[in-house]
């Protein structure tokens, strides 16, 4: 069996993200692996160990410095990398990557194709289930249990309104929701052991694309502004001695001051 | 989630460092933030190790970390060993020293002074945390003059007769096996000629006269055992002798190594109360504005991130000497001696900047500065280190009167 992985780099979640000129500004700004995709990514490791033979390829589109991310991938246990970097791809659509991802991916042959539910960046949850679409297999979100059998699968997704069940054939692409599994921690015989792995470099003319199609141009899709949520007013403590005095002037603010009685 | 150390990084130091060991010190940081860091109080408060964090140490993989993987080892740079050391004292000094003891002080002379059946028998255990290990060098009576030691080992049929006593043992009680250092023969009433005879001794757990008792009421170095040894008639078999080193120049290699993982520890605690520290004083108001904005306060924080980065710039150059075989006792010595004064002073002046808070164990920052008391003159005194480095720069010895 062969799984491929589909990583993101994002802002680093303990970052704190100012806006320059109504836009986010990310110099500066420390770039980890979207925190979903360390679900996909221990999935991928987890079926690895427990199915002899299956091999695992991680695909991210990056950029030059997004090498020590996928070794970090690397050092969770996943075999080798690939990754797509192309100035070029800079301000693409979640579409545009997932084209990009397809010209990479459709080639490994992969049986499974793994990804997290969504970039903890922007929050779009398109990348995944675009790349379904192109290369034209099924797709499973939000999966939190997922059992593989030889060309077959079974996966469950959690909604509000209960469990969803789904059963089918392979190839697929799953994108996989917080408790799906526990990720591991990095150990040191991994990350020597992730140095001796290869991360195969790829362009879009290397995969045969059209750097027109990508960027913010082709995008579709602008972000034309952001804006700090406001900020929270001061709080304020209801005077009074006991509990119904306490009651008492709460009430009368509701009515007199907030109007909502 | 990984650590950013980005805005405390005012020279760009990680770009000293290679991706690999950029991604080891973020693991092991990782792990004592979201492992070590929920057990602290409850561990300090009681006076207790987290033992029950071995096995996570060992998965980790930082027992021996920079020996070979056909020991069960990792086999990381020297320079990762001390980003290693870095993170784990981030956490607290009783944890780097757990791990430096059994990394710097057991597996390192098993390695470098053992024979292959010692080092088959005994380091894939101890890298496993399977097994637990000690160094005994210092006793009541002699700590800064080692060579002063009065513990003996008397030839007999098969091996030798241990009598004596080793104090201040990190990880004593819990070892089941101890490096001890001993005098091999009588007392010839020449202590020179007598320290040449210094042997390495693997004494293990329930070999008959041979016990321990551990140090309590400590008020640093909380959450790390320390013990002594005591060793009565205890019969060693000669197979137990580390049979590749003698004299003074064993127990002081072994120390050169734990002094290096010091020199790093100590800029991890540093790092910790500078973090703190600023957190604290940037959320912290005082007649209407955050303290961080006082002249007195940014003069305290100037102080810290200043020393911290010096002290990183110094572990920094070491580990390349260390990787190119060149460093000298006396130039590990400089670097232990004043990144521990620094990171105490940091912590101090952490404890300041947090006020009456300051001295919650909640805060951490006081907890930091009790430990690095210990750490200030253990594996060698500060005053003892200026004496070293007197020497180097002198030629003139202050030891001996």
């Amino acid at each position: 069996m062969k799984i491929a992985v589909i990583v993101k780099e994002v802002p680093d979640t303990e970052a704190v993200i100012s806006l320059k000129d109504g836009k986010p500004d990310l110099s500066g700004v420390k770039w980890i692996v979207n925190p979903y995709d360390e679900y996909a990514v221990e999935e991928a490791v987890r079926t690895a160990e427990n199915k002899p033979g299956t091999s695992t390829v991680a695909v991210m589109v990056g950029n030059a410095n997004s090498r020590t991310n996928l070794i970090d991938v690397l050092a969770l246990g996943i075999d080798e990398a690939v990754l797509i970097a192309d100035p070029a791809l800079e301000g693409s659509s979640p579409l545009a990557i997932a084209k990009a991802l397809a010209a990479a991916v459709k080639p490994l042959g992969a049986d499974v194709i793994l990804a997290g539910r969504q970039g903890v960046d922007y929050d779009w949850g398109i990348t995944g289930i675009a790349l379904a679409q192109l290369l034209d297999i099924a797709h499973v979100g939000i999966v939190s249990k997922l059992e593989l059998g030889e060309g077959s699968f079974r996966a469950e997704s959690e909604g509000d309104e209960g469990k969803l069940v789904t059963e089918g054939a392979l190839p697929a692409v799953f994108t996989t929701d917080k408790g799906i599994n526990e990720p591991r921690y990095k150990n040191l015989k991994g990350i020597m052991a992730a140095k001796k792995k290869t991360i195969t470099e790829h362009s879009l003319s290397s995969l045969g694309l059209s750097a027109g199609d990508f960027g913010v141009a082709a995008a579709g899709v602008e972000l034309v502004g952001a804006a700090e949520p406001p900020k929270r007013q001061g709080g304020r403590i209801i005077e009074g001695d006991t509990a119904e005095a306490k009651v008492a002037n709460l009430v009368k603010l509701l009515r007199e001051e907030a109007k909502v009685l | 989630m990984a650590a950013s150390h980005n805005a405390l990084d005012l020279y760009k130091l990680d770009e000293l460092f290679s991706d690999e060991e950029r991604i080891i010190r973020s693991a092991v940081l990782d792990w004592v933030k979201e492992r070590f860091m929920p057990l602290i109080e409850e561990h300090y408060e009681a006076g207790t190790f987290p033992l029950e964090l071995v096995p996570e140490l060992a998965e980790l993989g930082v027992f021996g970390a920079t020996l070979p993987e056909q020991y069960g080892c990792a086999g990381v740079s020297h320079t990762a060993y001390g980003l290693i050391n870095q993170a784990l004292e981030y956490g607290d000094s009783g944890l780097r020293s757990f791990v430096s003891v059994q990394s710097g002080l057991v597996m390192y002379p098993i390695y470098a002074f053992g024979s292959e059946e010692q080092r088959m028998k005994w380091l894939p255990e101890l890298a496993a945390g399977r097994r637990i290990g000690c160094f005994g060098l210092t006793e009541p009576n002699h700590g800064s003059n080692p060579g002063g030691m009065e513990t003996r080992a008397m030839p007999v049929d098969g091996g030798y007769l241990l009598n004596g006593a080793k104090a201040w043992i990190t990880n004593g009680c819990l070892s089941d096996v101890a490096v001890v250092w001993a005098k091999v023969g009588p007392d010839s009433g020449d202590q020179s000629a007598d320290s040449k005879t210094i042997r390495g001794f693997l004494v293990e757990k329930g070999m008959p006269g041979f016990s321990t008792a551990e140090y309590k009421k400590k008020l640093s170095l909380r959450a790390s055992v320390t013990s002594e040894l005591y060793f009565k008639d205890v019969f060693v078999p000669e197979a137990n002798m580390l049979p590749n080193v003698q004299g003074l120049k064993g127990p002081l290699s072994c120390l050169n190594q734990a002094r290096y993982g010091i020199a790093w520890g100590a800029t991890g605690a540093g790092m910790y109360c500078l973090e703190a520290a600023l957190r604290y004083a940037g959320e912290r108001s005082q007649f209407g504005r955050p303290i961080a904005g006082f002249q007195l306060q940014q003069l305290k924080l100037s102080q810290m991130a200043t020393e911290l980065l010096k002290g990183q710039l110094l572990c920094w150059r070491l580990g390349k000497l260390k990787e190119a075989g060149t460093v000298t006792p006396a130039q590990i010595s400089i670097a232990k001696r004043d990144n521990v004064y620094q990171a105490r002073e940091c912590a101090r002046m952490a404890r300041e900047i947090y006020g009456a808070m300051g001295i919650m164990l909640e805060s951490h920052v006081m907890r930091h500065s009790n430990n690095l008391e210990s750490v200030l003159t253990y594996e060698g005194t500060h005053d003892v280190h200026h004496l070293i480095l007197g020497e180097a720069i002198t030629g003139l010895s202050a030891f001996g009167g």
